[in-house]
């Protein structure tokens, strides 16, 4: 192979002497700022993070054997209940979720005395409109306030019950929704405010683009001046074998 | 006069609906917003016809680095950014913020790996690089027919969102929004060409943009938030979120409270509730920047300014220009979270956000149109930049490089209005069925251009030891695994279960599967290409010297 078959064979790794050279020198730097910005917080995210479970789920944890069991107190019924209310209250996709509501439905059925049981069970089959005047009365035995964000779920949280209990099939799953709904993973990247955000929301929806326009400012900057200098482009950045 | 004026507000307004109605029925104020600005893109349009084949195809090399970058920001600011990002946060929260990377990202590996290279090399389209870097007419073929499903996918999403933008202002079902809203685009995507478009693109900028910041002033100023730099004040809002806000006097336009539950889940990164996690995260972000670097539509913006160093200049403004909206557009899915936190205000179609919470958020009704109107204006601009790359891949590289060189500027002409309008009923089937949401159809169009042209444009820029076998090598690999994917996509929806569609599904996802296919694609180039013949020694010199300035050695 010539000298001159040898100078054309080139790679981003081998460039070829001069011009490219630079090039290559600078694109990797930019590359490398721009992985290391974007994939290295992430994983700095990802590798830092504890698990930072909400308090309800240790609740639901220490109430839930009683529910099985039949023999859940009233008390317990109550923050079961408010439980279920929150996670439905934050989560549309749960309001479609029958299992989960026939869970709330039956607990609030089985906290009440059993005298007022049988009117609830009509209430529930009745239409919604029926269903949300009756909020006031559900949301005062749940010692929840009337206007409370948790009282006004309590219409979508109602399901058609007949007072059967309900079937292991059902219970089966409440676990698993109430672990998947209520752990979360934290770290100080998440904690800590910046700017009124959380500092990992922000790096990532503010500065990522902010650090991707400087980089390519800084790129465009640095290589006008290598292409005038090595003679490819102009003064006025007009290339030297295709802008005529 | 000024009578006259509040009189016609007051009954627009009044025509337009109240803002509580957030169903699709027919709004005369936004509706005659939308009409109008599409009767100034067509008159706009005809005012730019194109007369031959070079004003068609590249704008006769004319535009600024400003007004390119204008434009790139117009076409690339499609109903999946202004629509579908806002929609994916809406439901999935910090997941939603890999689309935000992953489509800004990229225009770093394009700038610095692709744009000026590209430019010196001195074609007119993608086809003609790889078919000329490649010397294959075969590879031009197939990098024309790939170009044209990336812009089929891509403008499946896109005529989505025009169809639930129609149906959100006129009232009309979603088929009948989509099949009215491509014949619109179609109608001055024909008649104008590219030079009409890339002007017009920058009118839709301008559009897009004010529409989609005023909102965002308005509700920052309203709900107390720091209104002056709006990106900046919804960030205590997003905190708020995962704190909670209580019962207060602010309400929504349906009198609700300006409250929610705690929801830690809204910003917290991969979290359980979402159902994502960071493996997606990561593989999402990186197929979609990939694949920002392997669009041909976008690619192509850069024959249409004047000088090399224009090229990556116009990726700067570009990059720019596509930010603004990309910092404001959190900011509607966060404020969508609260106002539509009451269970009143029910389960929303995600891909409408922007506009749903604008209504929630009780803003004037002419101004909640002008929303719409710059969402469909975001669509139509990528649309018809989309149909102009699909057309002119089947006509200039498929039809005069292969199939009929004798061809004229006139027949050229007939073959890519054909196809445009071929291809817009091809879209409009494939949208009627609402597959996805918008912006996971886009991110198909992502992937496949991530695992198939991207390579393709890195090594044949940057390794002078790329050659044909090894070119068509790594083609196949990407077009073999985004078969793969896009079949398990389209048979689970259809309801069949192919073997392993967990495994798949998870790891060749329809909307990242780049990840594994483009350095998949790349390995297969390389091995095959050390296996081979080298490329001919004047594509080599040519390479090194003109794209790359090295020595002239004779």
């Amino acid at each position: 192979m010539t000298e001159s078959e040898n100078m054309y064979n080139f790679n981003f790794f081998r460039p070829t002497p001069g011009f490219a050279q630079h090039n290559a020198r600078l694109i990797a730097a930019v590359v490398l700022i721009w992985a290391i910005a974007i994939f290295g917080f992430q994983t700095l995210l990802k590798v830092t993070e504890q698990p930072a479970p909400e308090a309800q789920l240790a609740q639901f944890e220490e109430i839930w054997p009683g529910v099985l069991a039949n023999n859940a107190s009233t008390q317990d019924l109550k923050d079961l209940s408010k439980i279920y209310l929150n996670l439905l209250g934050r989560h549309v996709a749960l309001r479609s979720n029958q299992d989960f509501k026939l869970g709330f439905t039956s607990a609030v059925y089985n906290l009440l005395p059993s005298n007022e049981r049988q009117e609830f069970l009509s209430l529930t089959n009745k239409d919604f409109g029926a269903i949300k005047t009756s909020t006031g009365e559900i949301s005062s035995k749940l010692d929840l306030k009337k206007d409370s964000l948790l009282a006004q779920v309590i219409p979508y949280a109602l399901v058609p019950y007949d007072g059967a209990p309900v079937s292991e099939m059902a219970l089966k799953k409440i676990p698993t929704i109430m672990q998947k709904n209520l752990m979360h993973y934290r770290s100080a990247l998440t904690d800590t405010k910046f700017l009124g955000f959380p500092f990992h929301y922000f790096y990532t929806a503010i500065f990522l683009l902010v650090l991707f326009i400087g980089l390519c400012l800084f790129y465009c900057n640095a290589i006008d001046k290598l292409n005038i200098k090595y003679d490819l482009e102009t003064e006025d950045g007009k290339g030297v074998y295709h802008d005529k | 006069m000024t009578a006259f004026v509040v009189m016609t507000s007051s009954s627009l307004a009044y025509a337009a609906g109240s803002a509580a109605e957030l169903d699709g029925n027919f709004k005369l104020g936004p509706a005659i917003i939308v009409i109008g600005i599409i009767i100034l893109f067509i008159v706009v349009g005809l005012l730019n016809k194109a007369s031959d084949t070079a004003n068609y195809w590249a704008a006769g090399r004319s535009i600024s680095r400003v007004g390119s970058g204008m434009a790139i920001a117009s076409n690339w600011m499609s109903a999946a950014s202004f629509l579908g990002m806002a929609a994916i946060m809406y439901g999935s929260g910090y997941h939603g913020l890999a689309y935000v990377i992953g489509w800004t990202g990229g225009y770093v590996l394009l700038l610095v790996l692709m744009a000026s290279q590209i430019r010196r090399f001195g074609k007119y389209t993608a086809p003609d690089f790889i078919g000329d870097r490649y010397y294959s007419s075969g590879l031009r073929a197939t990098t024309a027919i790939i170009g044209i499903l990336i812009s089929v996918c891509y403008c499946v999403g896109q005529f989505g969102g025009i169809g639930i933008m129609f149906e959100w202002v006129l009232g009309l079902p979603y088929l009948w929004s989509v099949i009215i809203g491509s014949s619109v685009v179609l109608l001055y995507t024909l008649i104008s060409g590219m030079l009409g478009v890339t002007k017009n693109q920058q009118i839709q900028y301008v559009i897009i943009i004010i529409s989609f910041m005023i909102p965002a002033f308005i509700m920052t100023w309203k709900f107390d938030y720091f209104w002056l730099l709006p990106p900046i004040g919804y960030g205590q809002l997003v905190s708020d979120i995962v704190t909670g806000i209580p019962n207060n006097e602010l309400v929504n336009s349906y009198g609700h409270s300006f409250a929610i539950l705690p929801s830690p889940e809204y910003a917290l990164p991969w979290d359980p509730s979402t159902g994502k996690d960071f493996f997606q995260w990561i593989t999402l972000s990186f197929s979609l920047m990939v694949g920002t670097a392997g669009l041909p539509h976008v690619i192509q913006r850069f024959y249409v300014v004047p000088k090399v160093s224009d090229a990556r200049w116009s990726v700067v403004w570009g990059l720019f220009f596509i930010c603004i909206l990309y910092w404001f557009s959190p900011l509607y899915s966060a404020f969508g979270k609260v106002l539509s936190s009451n269970p009143e205000v029910g389960a929303l179609a995600k891909d409408a956000i922007v506009v749903y919470t604008a209504q929630l958020a009780d803003i004037h009704p002419l101004i909640v149109g002008f929303l719409a109107a710059g969402a469909i204006s975001a669509a139509f601009s990528t649309v018809s930049g989309l149909l102009v790359a699909g057309a002119s891949g089947f006509s200039h590289d498929l039809y005069y490089r292969v199939f009929n060189p004798n061809a004229t500027s006139e027949q050229q002409m007939m073959m890519a209005r054909i196809a445009t309008i071929v291809m817009a009923i091809v879209v409009t089937v494939i949208a009627a069925y609402k597959l996805a949401l918008i912006a996971q159809l886009v991110a198909v169009a992502f992937s496949l251009a991530g695992c198939t042209l991207f390579p393709l444009f890195l090594l044949g820029i940057w390794w002078s030891g790329s050659n044909k076998q090894g070119a068509i090598a790594g083609v196949t690999v990407g077009i073999s695994i985004s078969l793969i994917a896009i079949a398990y996509f389209v048979a689970g929806k259809m309801g069949v279960d192919l073997p392993y569609s967990a495994f798949i599904g998870y790891y060749l996802n329809a909307w990242s599967f780049a990840w594994i296919a483009a350095p998949l694609a790349i390995l297969a180039n390389i091995v095959v290409s050390l296996m081979t013949p080298e490329p001919p020694r004047e594509i080599k010199k040519f390479l090194a010297v003109h794209v790359h300035g090295a020595e002239d050695m004779g």
